[in-house]
């Protein structure tokens, strides 16, 4: 496949993801048990679209231009496959706390959060070493 | 498949960074390339013709097999 049009996937994974975070933002609008994790929810709706527009007009163009044809697609491959990890975690965590009754404090958040973010550029990182010594 | 992208780029005296370069690729897609990991698109198969001064046919060598991949 063309380049332009490998980066047009990368464009369109980045919409994809800006409305799943919209939704679960929405969501927890319309079901969070209190008012503060209600406004997060529409902060989070709204506060993604500022990430998914920085990464449609720059940070897309300026990291892949320099990038061939093959490596564009291994990082497709190894996106999908952290950002698949990173979601269902966060859905799980989710569901537990906004909908579910699992309370845990602000440094169990961050935690958690930040570890599953390592281990999503981990995945993301060796994933496409791996595919690039491959293939 | 198979290619003479190897043979061709060292008569040319080109490290794989240097052809990478002239074609628009990085160096380890040559590498790929070279050791039939990786098919080209039609696209740099013709950039790799032109620099190699030869046809396609010539450079890369098509082999039917049984399950029908290459």
């Amino acid at each position: 496949m063309e380049k332009s049009k490998l980066i047009s996937v990368f464009k369109s994974m980045n919409f994809i993801a800006g409305f799943g975070v919209t939704a679960l933002g929405l969501t927890v609008f319309l079901f969070g048990p209190s008012y503060i994790i209600k406004y997060m929810g529409i902060g989070m709706a709204i506060g993604v679209w500022g990430g998914i527009l920085l990464n449609h007009y720059y940070q897309i163009p300026k990291l892949y231009k320099n990038k061939d044809e093959r490596e564009l697609t291994l990082m497709i491959i190894a996106i999908s496959a952290s950002t698949s990890f990173m979601a269902v975690v966060f859905m799980i965590l989710f569901m537990f706390t906004s909908i579910g009754n699992l309370i845990i404090s602000i440094q169990e958040y961050w935690v958690i959060f930040l570890s599953v973010i390592a281990i999503t550029f981990a995945i993301r990182y060796f994933g496409y070493k791996m595919l690039d010594s491959l293939l | 498949m198979k290619n003479h992208v190897r043979r061709l780029r060292e008569e040319l005296s080109l490290s794989q960074s240097e052809l990478g370069k002239r074609v628009g690729v990085s160096r380890q897609t040559i590498n790929s390339l070279e050791n039939g990991r990786y098919n080209p698109s039609i696209l740099l198969a013709f950039k790799l013709s032109n620099v190699f001064k030869s046809s396609i046919e010539k450079i890369f060598i098509y082999e039917e097999v049984e399950n029908g991949e290459e």
